[in-house]
C-alpha cells in the first residue's frame, strides 16, 4: 500500500497545528519545506490534512520512490531527513505569566487517618531487628528485598513480601511513601509534591504521620544478601 | 601447584584447566589449596544463615582433590575403570562440619554430573559421581538420584538444615521436595507465599 506524502513551505510550519494530534504522522525538515508522511488514503480524507497549505503531494512505494497522483513513473525519492514524530517535531510550549502571580491561600499536604489497609510496598524498622532477621532468614525471602539504612539506625526495606517484622509499614504513590493506615487528604497534591521534590524520580519521599518527609536517594539501597545485612553498621562520632 | 591453581579457577571463574594425565598432588600444593579454601569459606559463611559449621581442612582439600580427578577423567576417555576405581577414592562426611567444607568444591557437582551424563551416560564415571551424590546431599541438590540420600546431618545443624531447604527451593529440586519431612520444611519457610516463592510446589503439597 502506497504512502502519501505532503510537502509544505517552512514559514507555515505552525499550520501543523491542527493535525498535531493524529498519532502516527511523522515529519522532518529540510532548508525550505517540511515534510510530512505516515497518511494513507483514508487518512488523507481527514478535513484537518486537507486545509494544510501543501506545495506537493506525493505517493511513496515500499521502495522509497515518490510518485505524483495517477503517474506510474517515480520522480525522485523520499528525502533522508530526521523523521520525528509530529507530536515531537511540534512541542507544546507553556504558556508563560506575563506577570508573577500570587497565592491567597497556601494548602498544606497533609495525612489523615484512613480505614482502607493498602498493601505495604516498604518497612521501616529498627537496624537491630533487621540484623536479627537477616541471620536466619531464608535466602528466597531476602532475594526479592532491598534495603537502606539510615544513620538513626533506621533500615527501610523494601519488596515484596515484605517480612513480618516489628516497624511501620508504607504504601506508595508514585515514589511517595506513606504510612499505612494514612492517605492524603487531597489526593491529587501528590502529583505537585514529587514534581516538585523528586522530578528526576531518582528517590523514594518517606512521609511521616507529623507531616515531615525526607528524601531517600533510590541509590541508597541495596540487595538484601546476608552479608550486606552482616556487615552494615553505624559508626557512631 | 595444579590442585591449588585449579581450585583458584573453580572459586573465581567456574572454568578450570587441569592435567593431560592423571597425577597427585604435593603437600605443597594442598596446603596452598587448604589457605585458598578457607579465605572462601569465610567469604562462604558471611551469606550463609546463622552459624556455619567450622572449616574442616582436611576434607576440604580431599573434595578439591576428588573433583579435579572427577575432571580429569571426564576428559580423558582412555583411563580403565580399575583404574578410574583406584584413582578416585570416594569418601563419605562424619559431620556437619565435613558437609559443609567439602561442599565449598562439591557444589559445582551437579554441573560436572551432568556434563559426564551427557558424553557417555552409562560410564562408570557417572555412576561413581551418583554415588557421591548420594553421599553428600547438600551438594548435589538438583539432581535426581536412584537411592534417596541420608540428610539427618544436615537436620541436625540449623545453618546446614537452612541451607539446604533454601537450595532445594533455590533449584526447584522436586524430587527432593517430595520427601515428606523436607515438604514439610519447604512449607514452613515460604509460609503464605509458595505461590511466589515456588509455584510449582503448590502441586507436590497436596499429593
Amino acid at each position: 500500500m502506497k504512502e502519501i506524502i505532503l510537502q509544505i513551505a517552512g514559514k507555515d510550519k505552525t499550520v501543523l497545528a491542527l493535525v498535531r494530534c493524529i498519532d502516527k504522522l511523522m515529519a522532518a525538515e529540510d532548508d525550505h519545506s517540511i515534510w510530512i508522511r505516515g497518511i494513507t488514503d483514508s487518512d488523507y480524507q481527514d478535513t484537518a490534512l486537507q486545509q494544510l497549505p501543501v506545495l506537493h503531494s506525493f505517493y511513496a512505494d515500499a521502495q522509497g520512490y515518490l510518485f505524483r497522483k495517477g503517474q506510474i513513473t517515480p520522480i525522485g525519492k523520499v528525502p533522508e531527513l530526521n523523521w520525528i514524530r509530529l507530536n515531537k517535531f511540534l512541542a507544546v510550549e507553556l504558556p508563560v505569566s506575563l506577570l508573577p502571580g500570587t497565592l491567597d491561600t497556601v494548602t498544606t499536604i497533609k495525612l489523615i487517618p484512613s480505614p482502607r489497609i493498602r498493601e505495604s510496598v516498604a518497612l521501616l524498622t529498627s537496624l537491630e531487628v533487621w540484623k536479627q532477621y537477616g541471620e536466619t532468614a531464608s535466602q528466597i525471602r531476602l532475594n526479592n528485598l532491598v534495603f537502606a539504612v539510615s544513620d538513626q539506625q533506621q533500615v527501610l526495606i523494601m519488596g515484596s513480601p515484605l517480612p513480618s517484622l516489628p516497624g511501620k509499614e508504607f504504601w506508595a504513590i508514585d515514589s511517595l511513601l506513606i504510612p499505612n493506615g494514612y492517605e492524603p487528604e487531597i489526593m491529587m497534591a501528590v502529583g505537585f509534591l514529587t514534581a516538585m521534590h523528586n522530578s528526576s524520580n531518582n528517590s523514594y519521599l518517606l512521609a511521616d504521620e507529623n507531616q515531615r518527609w525526607q528524601s531517600i536517594s533510590k541509590s541508597s539501597f541495596v540487595p538484601a544478601r546476608r552479608s550486606a545485612i552482616r556487615l552494615s553498621s553505624i559508626t557512631q562520632p | 601447584m595444579f590442585l591449588s591453581g585449579f581450585t583458584n579457577e573453580l572459586i573465581n571463574t567456574g572454568r578450570v584447566s587441569v592435567a593431560g594425565s592423571l597425577i597427585s598432588f604435593e603437600e605443597e600444593d594442598k596446603r596452598d589449596t587448604v589457605a585458598l579454601l578457607e579465605n572462601y569459606y569465610r567469604q562462604i559463611a558471611l551469606d550463609c544463615p546463622g552459624t556455619v559449621p567450622a572449616f574442616m581442612p582436611d576434607v576440604a582439600v580431599k573434595a578439591a582433590a576428588y573433583f579435579y580427578s572427577a575432571v580429569q577423567l571426564v576428559i580423558l576417555r582412555d583411563v580403565k575403570n580399575e583404574a578410574l576405581l583406584e584413582y578416585l577414592q570416594a569418601f563419605s562426611p562424619a559431620s556437619p562440619e565435613d558437609h559443609f567444607s567439602a561442599d565449598l568444591v562439591f557444589n559445582h557437582l551437579p554441573a560436572l554430573l551432568d556434563l559426564a551424563f551427557g558424553l557417555a551416560p552409562a560410564d562408570i564415571l557417572v555412576t561413581q559421581l551418583k554415588q557421591m551424590a548420594v553421599q553428600w546431599p547438600l551438594s548435589s541438590v538438583g539432581i535426581e538420584l536412584e537411592t534417596v540420600p541420608d540428610d539427618t546431618m544436615l537436620f541436625s545443624h540449623p545453618a546446614l538444615q537452612q541451607l539446604y531447604i533454601d537450595r532445594i527451593i533455590a533449584q526447584k529440586d522436586k524430587w527432593r521436595a517430595s520427601s515428606p519431612h523436607i515438604k514439610q520444611y519447604i512449607t514452613e519457610t515460604t509460609g503464605e507465599y509458595t505461590h511466589i516463592f515456588w509455584p510449582e510446589f503448590e502441586d507436590l503439597k497436596t499429593v
